[in-house]
């Protein structure tokens, strides 16, 4: 078991589209930034990953800024895992009475009104974190004093996916211009602290972004484009325009925090009702996927 | 290993001094868990906690099942639609059905109604308040019928205020003029809650009007815009009311040329409701219809629903036959 469990670098999401255009899954160490349109599937996708690994026994540590967190949504989506899971020693069975509070005490959810919360939150995680590593660190020289080593610690105590949903919902509302120096600091901040944790503690990070319309003013403002983003896909806007005319909010400072960029769209091409929605990999060649 | 909560603090091996420095930069109490979870909530109780909130009915039943039952108390809800779909009529039935009794699953509350239209009218809101009484009374009667008198006696001898009177007395509205006392209200809101803690339903009718004037930085606009929404989530989370915000639509032109309705005030503020309705006009049938575009647990849909003298109400299943619904 735990063999298996050191060998997972990839968290899966729970869609095989995204989860290939990720090339697997969510990494360990890596923050992963979800961009869209409101309805565009970003809370869905930070609830599906919860759920697949929280399905598999992993701690979840979610944050929600936007009060959707939507535990009944959760238990549907492990419910739906399951029923596609084969059976795992014997352990998962379809129509598992105790699958829903397995499953949600693994995601341990927290909310932030505010960006100094927030940061007080992911501080505060990180500390824990960090005193944690020290205590085991001990206790495993403890154990090699006493020729033990055949019973390594599991080294494996902390949350292994964060969610921070949304990120833009508290940082929009410190950037601008009279506190100019302020919110970019903040948000700086925040990126680097995110980072920080997932490197240190090999967690795989989700955090949310909205999006704003790459017009001409927000050109003017936002310059240049991803090194690997060639966006030549057909789609109506400018030279320097996202996803259907929309770029990541929160300019070209944020840009640089986080390491790879998922930008959701809804597919206008199909009937409104079908419920599709495109998914496009902004940080690196364009591919489109249909969820 | 150390990860079990509640643990004692001496078997960290920590020196009581560095515990305590600990226990302050987590900033909880020390009977919380120490460990990387504290300060959270686990999932299972937030559901627990979600199952066993009230829901605010709409008295339209395709639409409460629309919602999951009815508004969410602690959640923050957005209806648009174009002037005269019956937003202002929903944010009065809502205001007066947040008081049904909790005999019938009624939240048994109050509700706070900010006007910044000015389109409250009293007297339309005791016309919705004595079909509320009607219903409530025949389900009274009903539940009499079927041997269990409990409602009705409460609601005979005065100990379940529900008649028109005390229904209007629960809705405590604010007339806004302009954007500066919506911020203000909002601002206060927390305190009023505190000292109301009976309210819960804070319907603002509409969210919009004073942001679609008055405003030449609209980089600023979308900051107060988006402070206020964070300031309605917390508001509506920590003392478990429904927050009911109703917002104008603008129309927005497409690249291929054409133009669909979108709610106003754009794209940032889309992420202040997590449930989010939009009224319009049927197509094929003039009726109304209310169509959930965005929630996180409930798939969209749509539901029709008609605005009787007795306020919001199902369509007669006469008529729902005729539209082929």
């Amino acid at each position: 078991m735990r063999e298996l469990r050191n060998k997972i670098q990839v968290l899966p999401t729970g869609c095989a589209p995204i989860d290939t255009l990720l090339g697997g899954g969510l990494r360990e160490g890596t923050v992963v930034e979800v961009a869209g349109e409101t309805a565009s599937g970003k809370t869905q996708l930070c609830l599906s990953a919860a759920a697949t690994t929280a399905f598999r026994g992993e701690p979840v540590f979610y944050v929600d800024t936007t009060g959707s967190f939507a535990p009944e949504r959760v238990v549907r989506m492990a419910q739906a895992e399951a029923a596609v899971t084969p059976l795992a020693g014997g352990s998962v069975r379809d129509g598992d009475p105790g699958l829903a509070s397995r499953v949600l005490g693994c995601i341990h959810v927290t909310r932030a009104a505010n960006v100094y919360e927030l940061l007080a939150i992911l501080d505060q995680l990180q500390a824990e974190l960090q005193r944690q590593q020290q205590l085991q660190e001990a206790a495993r020289q403890q154990l090699r004093q006493h020729q033990q080593l055949q019973q390594p610690s599991d080294d494996r105590s902390g949350p292994r996916l964060l969610v921070v949903d949304s990120v833009s919902a508290l940082l929009s509302t410190v950037l601008g211009n009279n506190q100019h120096m302020q919110g970019t600091a903040l948000l700086t901040t925040v990126g680097r602290t995110l980072k920080l944790l997932a490197e240190a503690n090999a967690i795989a990070v989700l955090i949310t972004n909205h999006v704003t319309s790459s017009g001409p003013m927000a050109r003017g403002a936002g310059g240049g484009r991803d090194p690997g983003g060639d966006r030549s896909g057909g789609l109506a806007g400018g030279p320097v325009a996202g996803v259907s005319g929309l770029k990541p909010a929160l300019g070209e400072q944020w840009r640089s925090q986080a390491h790879m960029r998922l930008q959701l769209s809804l597919d206008d091409s199909q009937s409104s009702g079908s419920g599709a929605r495109l998914a496009t990999l902004t940080a690196s060649p364009l591919q489109n996927y249909e969820m | 290993m150390p990860s079990g909560a509640g643990r004692p603090v001496s078997e960290t091996g920590l020196t009581p001094e560095e515990a305590h420095e600990v226990l302050q930069l987590l900033g909880t109490k020390p009977s919380g868990a120490t460990d990387w979870r504290a300060g959270t909530v686990s999932a299972a109780t937030l559901l627990a906690a979600s199952a066993a909130a009230p829901r605010i009915v709409s008295m339209c039943r395709e639409l409460d099942e629309l919602l999951g039952g009815g508004v969410a108390v602690g959640q923050v809800t957005e209806f648009c639609g174009v002037p005269g779909v019956g937003k202002t009529q929903l944010g009065m039935q809502l205001a007066i059905s947040v008081q049904i009794p909790a005999a019938l699953a009624g939240a048994q509350g109050q509700a706070v109604y900010v006007d910044t239209e000015g389109s409250f009218m009293v007297e339309r809101c005791a016309d919705i308040a004595d079909g509320a009484v009607r219903h409530v009374t025949a389900m009274a009667d009903k539940q009499a019928a079927a041997g269990r008198p409990a409602l009705a006696e409460a609601l005979r001898s005065g100990a379940v205020a529900f008649d028109t009177p005390s229904l209007l007395r629960g809705i405590y509205c604010f007339r806004i003029h302009d954007y500066t006392e919506q911020l203000a209200l909002v601002n206060m809101l927390p305190r009023f809650l505190q000292q109301y803690p009976q309210v819960r339903l804070v319907v603002f009718d509409s969210i919009t009007f004073h942001f679609r004037q008055d405003f030449s930085d609209m980089a600023q606009r979308t900051r107060v815009v988006t402070a206020m929404a964070q300031q309605l989530i917390t508001a509506a989370q920590n003392f478990g009311v429904a927050v009911v915000l109703m917002n104008q639509v603008t129309t927005k032109v497409l690249d291929n040329g054409t133009s669909k309705l979108v709610p106003a005030l754009g794209e940032s503020w889309g992420h202040a409701a997590s449930t989010r309705v939009m009224l319009h006009w049927g197509a094929a049938d003039n009726q109304r219809h209310a169509m959930l575009f965005k929630s996180p647990h409930l798939p969209p849909g749509d539901a029709a629903y008609a605005v009787t003298a007795d306020g919001i109400r199902g369509l007669p299943r006469g008529s729902r036959a005729a539209t082929g619904r």
